[in-house]
């Protein structure tokens, strides 16, 4: 899909967003919270993965598109997997959101600037694209997930500004997006079901993106995984290089948790 | 997020991560299913109260089929009726363990004071690489073990490697400050060979520093 049809996509969403706010008699009473603007222009890239996912990650120092580890005979691309499906195994799949894969224990985060970079090439979903073939319910069940999904691929980075009127308008804080909780108002998209990567914003960048780079912002892995040379390598070239690195003591087996409220907390002093 | 499931209602099916031999033995937690609906998969994160799972994220036999091709969970051959008060973990043979948490509890902390002390042992003879390992195995146990931490330190201060004595500090903090974590690592360069002078703390004075601990009673 080219750019100019993912500016069209932002165009009639923005469109379809005007018409739910004015419907729906939505309207903030006092002024556009300022992190509103602030958290949707800057909040980081996340991928986060298992233990032994990030120990490949950090050894090979690349995050690989399902393509890619299909090509490099790492792993195998199923021809029914959801990727397969919906036309999306070229992509490495980001959230300009905290950490919302569930059952992680690892992860890292990227500047928002990354998507500058992939103007042409990326792109962005307001809800998680996979979700739409287990997790979600679409209002026309008709309509096949992949053509779905096509219309709402927005270019990187103004799907920030979409994301900027969400956390405005949707959303009784912006910080809720932050958090996790889910918003007021639904919006025009029309998806119900799964959980809160129904509303989180995806950024899919094609084929493989490389860690140390300057673009890396943070590493959040277990104080217990410095134990695996492979992460304890990264830990070290992050501290060597001036690369933040978070570690947490998680050794209860709620890692995911404890990984989440890390990236929130981390977000938040970091921009906010 | 699902309805709270009665622990004894469920099964564990596999846990909820992936794990390297580096990084064992390790607490894990459990993916679920109903007993009486085995399609009703429950993942992490969730939360134990009054023998139930709460909140758990209900999921479908696709996702756990699509989450095990990734790489993001282990799955069990047979599932293991769940039990109320128990802890999944993984020993240090890559085998799932399921047994009383207190047991559970017991095992991993003699797993890391073991660990600790045979790493303090083969640092005080110089084997910098057998110690960093037994390390790691004692913060797999227990991440809270400074003690572990600090002998990460002082064999990266060996070997001139300032950055990697950093990342030992950073990873401590939460648990310990500067000045006590540096005490820590004074103490350990103190028993290597080479840097002292010339006794082995450890192996030829195994009473050493034992007053420190407090006395117990000789006789009831």
């Amino acid at each position: 899909m080219s750019r100019e049809r993912r500016e069209e996509n932002l165009r009639e969403l923005s469109a379809r967003f005007d018409d739910y706010v004015r419907a729906n008699m939505i309207d903030r009473a006092g002024p556009v919270p300022p992190e509103a603007a602030t958290l949707a222009q800057s909040v980081y890239l996340a991928h986060s993965t298992s233990e032994a996912n990030f120990s490949f990650i950090c050894d090979s120092n690349r995050l690989l598109s399902p393509q890619r580890l299909h090509e490099e005979a790492i792993k195998t691309l199923k021809s029914g997997s959801v990727e397969a499906v919906l036309g999306t195994a070229n992509a490495v799949f980001l959230y300009a959101a905290p950490f919302r894969r569930p059952a992680t224990g690892c992860g890292v985060l990227f500047a928002a600037g990354l998507e500058t970079d992939y103007r042409e090439e990326g792109l962005a979903t307001p809800f998680d694209s996979g979700g739409l073939l287990h997790l979600f319910t679409r209002t026309d069940p008709a309509e096949a997930p992949a053509a779905f999904l096509a219309r709402h691929e927005l270019p990187l980075p103004d799907h920030r500004r979409y994301l900027e009127a969400s956390l405005s308008l949707l959303f009784t804080t912006p910080l809720d997006y932050l958090h996790g909780n889910d918003p007021v108002w639904p919006g025009p998209i029309g998806l119900t079901g799964g959980d809160r990567r129904r509303w989180t914003h995806e950024v899919r960048l094609p084929d493989q993106i490389y860690l140390r780079t300057g673009y890396l912002q943070a590493v959040f892995a277990p104080v217990s995984r410095v134990a695996d040379p492979r992460i304890y390598g990264m830990l070290r070239w992050c501290e060597h290089s001036g690369v933040d690195y978070v570690p947490f003591n998680a050794s209860r087996g709620d890692d995911f948790e404890t990984l989440k409220r890390e990236c929130v907390d981390y977000i938040t002093s970091t921009i906010l | 997020m699902a309805a709270p499931r009665q622990i004894t209602d469920l099964q564990i099916v596999g846990y909820a991560t992936v794990l390297k031999d580096t990084m064992v033995p390790s607490i894990v937690p459990p993916v679920f299913r109903l007993k009486a609906d085995p399609s009703c998969i429950l993942f992490p994160p969730y939360a134990f109260s009054g023998g139930c799972v709460w909140n758990a994220t209900e999921a479908s036999p696709d996702d756990l089929e699509r989450l095990a091709e990734s790489n993001e969970i282990m799955r069990f051959e047979t599932p293991v009726p769940a039990q109320p008060d128990f802890e999944l973990w993984v020993d240090q043979k890559m085998e799932a363990q399921y047994e009383p948490r207190a047991k559970a509890d017991e095992t991993l902390r003699s797993i890391a004071n073991d660990s600790i002390q045979r790493a303090r042992q083969a640092f005080a003879g110089g084997k910098q690489a057998e110690a960093d390992r037994l390390c790691g195995v004692a913060l797999s146990a227990d991440d809270r073990l400074v003690e572990a931490l600090a002998i990460k330190a002082a064999i990266r201060r060996q070997r001139k490697d300032a950055a990697g004595e950093r990342v030992m500090r950073k990873l401590a903090s939460g648990t310990l400050g500067s000045e006590a974590f540096e005490l820590l690592v004074a103490d350990c360069i103190q028993s290597a060979p080479g840097d002292n002078d010339g006794s082995d703390l450890l192996q030829l004075r195994p009473m050493y520093r034992m007053a420190t601990f407090k006395a117990q009673p000789v006789c009831a």
